[in-house]
């Protein structure tokens, strides 16, 4: 098994990236148990720190939890935390560079809004 | 207590070829090193000293402050897969893992029988009819096994195909989940341990070229491609590591601090780089063809 290659991002971002999706599409739901640092490390040949260091991080972030001696699980609330997230890093990202190069460009604030509707509703994208 | 081997200031010649130029490095019990290099730079003599296989010219290698020479009790802490190269070819490998099993006290017999039928290994087969593989198989299957506080992997996937690498390297990332051992790899085959070493040293020409936790390592390089005037334009003031070029396309590698760049000048785009292609430009890449 292979996490999706990415060079930019240190692994544990990697692995963050990966079990918060597998959250979002609902692999792990909410209150169940996600694998263990052990398995994934042994699955992803990872070094176990890592490993370590990513569920601490999502433990920080109260995408996790652990049980004592059972195991780490999904909380509650965690898919909806992590949209936020990502909804903001999808504004820092997307939006606010598009927003500058727009205004480079001369393209004014109703041309924009017109431009993201056609791209929005862009059947070749749509059909990816 | 968490142990350390150091070698200090270790040097080697070979006739007039200094082939180890006071190396000196640090292990730690409970990381995970690999150590790279390319062929001839110096990796298999550093092992051998250390194993006290070959004599050295000046310095020491210690565990915990004590001089590893001659003292047999030390020397059961450290396991290296190439020892094993010194049994007889016709001793049977159920002969050798009950000589290893009393050289280390805390070799786990049962799962050595366990890996060895994971990898298909007969230990019925006699050492010398080995193919290269199972060679380096039973050498690997030795090491994990040995449960020895330093365990020295040197070409554990010489030979062995996709599946057997793929349980190799499964099996190395639970024992480090369970154990303490400090564990040294190395190997070429750089790409497949990225993930599972925790810091890379690197020999080049005889000396220690860097000694790095392999995160940070990485974060410090970028690649940057484009049109090669562009791509020139843009390195002149960077330190550039290396560089490639098809045609007009360039590609060049900077060391950076601040890692990818967020904005770079129209025409030009950045990529993080993995140990590899890192390790290929930092030790000199290819000679130039033209």
């Amino acid at each position: 098994m292979e996490l999706p290659q990415e060079n930019e991002k240190p692994v544990y971002v990697q692995l963050a990236d990966w079990l918060e999706d597998e959250i979002l599409a609902g692999t792990f739901a909410e209150g169940s148990r996600i694998p263990s640092v052990s398995d994934i490390s042994v699955s992803f040949k990872i070094n176990h720190m890592t490993a370590l260091k990513t569920i601490g991080i999502l433990t920080e972030a109260g995408i996790v939890y652990k049980k004592h001696g059972i195991g780490m699980f999904v909380a509650e609330g965690a898919a909806e935390k992590i949209r936020t997230e990502r909804r903001n890093a999808f504004y820092n990202k997307y939006i606010v560079t598009a927003s500058a190069e727009a205004k480079k460009l001369g393209i004014k604030l109703p041309e924009l809004i017109e431009m993201a509707e056609r791209g929005y509703n862009d059947e070749q994208i749509n059909g990816k | 207590m968490m142990s350390k081997l150091t070698v200090n200031e270790v040097s080697k010649s070979f006739g007039k070829t200094l082939v180890l130029d006071k190396v000196s490095l640090e292990l730690e019990q409970g990381r995970c090193y690999g150590l790279l290099g390319r062929n001839g730079a110096g990796k298999s003599t550093l092992i051998n000293i250390i194993m006290q296989r070959t004599g050295k010219k000046g310095g020491s290698v210690l565990i915990d402050g004590k001089k590893i020479d001659n003292n047999d009790k030390l020397m059961s802490r450290i396991f290296c897969m190439n020892d094993s190269a010194i049994y007889p070819d016709d001793f049977r490998l159920k002969t050798v893992f009950g000589i290893t099993a009393s050289m280390y006290p805390g070799f786990d017999a049962q799962y050595a029988y366990h890996l060895a039928e994971l990898f298909g290994l007969d230990l019925k087969k006699r050492v010398g009819k080995l193919s290269t593989g199972y060679t380096t198989i039973y050498k690997v299957i030795l090491a994990l096994a040995s449960n020895a506080d330093f365990i020295f992997l040197d070409e554990p996937v010489l030979g062995i195909d996709v599946n057997q690498r793929e349980l190799f390297y499964k099996e190395l990332a639970r024992k480090m989940s369970v154990s303490d051992s400090c564990f040294v790899i190395s190997t070429h085959i750089i790409e497949e341990i990225q993930n599972l070493i925790d810091t890379v040293i690197l020999i080049h020409d005889g000396k220690i070229m860097l000694t790095e936790e392999t995160e940070t390592l990485v974060s410090k390089y970028f690649s940057v491609s484009g049109r090669a005037e562009l791509v020139d334009e843009y390195i002149k003031d960077k330190t550039v590591v290396g560089t490639e070029a098809m045609s007009v396309f360039k590609t060049a590698v900077i060391a950076s601090d601040g890692g990818v760049p967020d904005a770079l000048p129209e025409g030009l785009s950045a990529d993080g780089i993995n140990l590899q292609k890192l390790f290929y430009f930092l030790t000199g890449g290819v000679p130039d063809e033209s």
